[in-house]
């Protein structure tokens, strides 16, 4: 299933969902490191900091909550387009995970040219896999 | 042949029975102003309608007290001022204090300098019809409140609850390796993979039926054949092991502009409730047809099942909840939203039914 990706960046606040995301793609090996943000804020200055020095220690593959406190996803999502290229010139793709029925949320949400999939809650183990295939 | 001075025929011509008539019934009255005499005339019925005593003649001063907002008074003389009739809905006050909603009409007088001498007009009382709607207004405030409360409650719930059953989920998949070889544990985590399942299902049916509104615009042109086909494909399994068979006549027509979704889970619905409700002591015969009728676009699903016991009156088949043993699980949230789907799209969704001998879903797009 897939190739393992060097690492994996979730920015969601529940943390009981964390969890069980670390220990899914740690038993299935799809990534070899992971990091974890609560909210889109922090996520925001690591993602600044790494590209402004130019270290570029960017993950492959981003999970990204829309409901989470201090800042939101779409919050996110705005603040991360002028980034937007630089960070898909290193191969970083942006997947949406969220709980949201809205079919304007979700087609919104489609439209930021940074997000490659929109992963609908309840989350599979497959649909897991998808986001991590290359 | 009616007599030559036929009381009632010339009443028909009596202009003065007429209006006083019209008056009471339409409870109308007569005013005028005379400025130069400073006085408010009102007719009897006027009167009567504003509980006023029958030789009240107020002065024009005393008159602006009749009208519940001054200010209702002093603009209206400030139109006639400028020579312009009026007519307005406002609220007078009877002589017991009670607020009268009124149509309120005037047309100025002059004298012959082309100085404004008065006012004539007439006052409907209106005031059942501006309650009524008032209420009626107060009522759908009430309604769109609630609506929006459960709309929002309903979301919010959906939402929690689909954090919950993914967590659920995901626990249960990563449980799975630690019960290997172990069958009592295997038995339970099998019922735990069929509450998650049905909870998820659940939950997606509840979400598509909050989300019905916003996605009827979203239409484009949907073959039914292939739909069927699909929903035939995901049951061959059943179909083969039952022996069912499936008679399709879609010469009629194929192709309909629909919502895509609505069209799957419609057909999905139909189709796999006349499987699990087929009458296993004899074989199974599902006839699926499209059909135009009175510019109408038929789809039908017949099957020789067990049938429903359709109750006039009380037909609770499409509702969410269900008391009928067969529809107690998904299922029934499942045709509840299909009929959801096709309301919301402008049709309908008939079911004719008999037990023992079967049922027929007809959907009228």
């Amino acid at each position: 299933m897939g190739t393992k990706i060097s690492k994996v960046c979730i920015i969601d606040d529940d943390k009981l969902y964390v969890s069980l995301l670390r220990m899914l793609i740690e038993k299935n090996q799809f990534a070899e490191d992971i990091m974890v943000f609560s909210n889109g804020q922090d996520a925001l200055e690591h993602f600044k900091t790494q590209i402004e020095g130019k270290s570029f220690d960017l993950p492959e593959v981003i999970l990204l909550d829309l409901n989470m406190p201090v800042m939101n996803g779409w919050e996110f999502l705005e603040k991360i387009e002028p980034y937007q290229q630089i960070l898909q010139e290193n191969g970083v793709r942006l997947n949406i995970v969220s709980s949201t029925i809205n079919p304007r949320e979700v087609k919104q949400a489609k439209s930021f040219q940074i997000v490659n999939q929109f992963l609908n809650k309840p989350i599979s183990k497959e649909a897991i896999a998808l986001a991590f295939a290359k | 042949m009616l007599a030559k001075n036929d009381y009632f025929q010339s009443s028909l011509e009596d202009q003065a029975y007429f209006l006083t008539e019209v008056a009471e019934a339409t409870r109308t009255g007569v005013y005028s102003a005379n400025f130069s005499r400073n006085k408010f005339y009102i007719d009897a019925i006027g009167k009567s309608i504003l509980d006023l005593p029958a030789d009240y003649t107020p002065t024009i001063n005393e008159a602006t007290y009749l009208f519940h907002h001054s200010k209702d008074a002093r603009d209206l003389i400030k139109v006639c001022i400028q020579g312009e009739k009026f007519e307005r809905d406002l609220i007078m006050s009877s002589f017991n204090d009670q607020e009268i909603w009124m149509r309120f009409t005037g047309k100025p007088r002059f004298d012959l300098d082309g100085n404004m001498i008065g006012v004539r007009g007439v006052f409907t009382s209106i005031d059942k019809y501006v309650r009524e709607k008032q209420q009626v207004e107060h009522h759908n405030q009430i309604i769109e409140g609630q609506q929006e409360r459960l709309l929002h409650f309903a979301h919010v719930v959906s939402h929690n609850l689909r954090s919950q059953t993914s967590n659920l989920g995901l626990t249960l998949d990563l449980f799975k390796n630690l019960l290997e070889h172990d069958e009592r544990g295997e038995v339970f985590l099998s019922y735990l993979e069929e509450i998650s399942d049905g909870l998820n299902t659940t939950l997606k049916h509840l979400s598509q039926t909050l989300t019905v509104d916003q996605e009827k615009s979203m239409t484009e042109v949907v073959d039914i054949q292939k739909v069927v086909n699909r929903v035939l494909q995901d049951h061959t399994k059943e179909i083969e092991a039952a022996q069912i068979t499936i008679e399709i006549d879609f010469s009629e027509y194929s192709e309909i502009i629909y919502v895509a979704s609505f069209m799957n889970h419609i057909i999905e619905t139909l189709i796999s409730n006349a499987i699990l409700y087929r009458d296993r002591s004899r074989p199974c015969i599902i006839q699926l047809c499209t059909r135009k009728k009175n510019d109408k676009n038929l789809f039908v699903v017949k099957d020789n099942g067990r049938g429903i016991a359709l109750n006039a009156g009380k037909n609770t088949i499409f509702n969410s909840i269900h008391s009928e043993n067969h529809l107690k699980n998904s299922k029934g949230m499942s045709l509840f939203l299909a009929k959801n789907q096709i309301e919301a799209m402008g049709g309908d969704l008939v079911v004719k039914s008999c037990v023992g001998i079967g049922s027929s879903f007809t959907v009228r797009f």
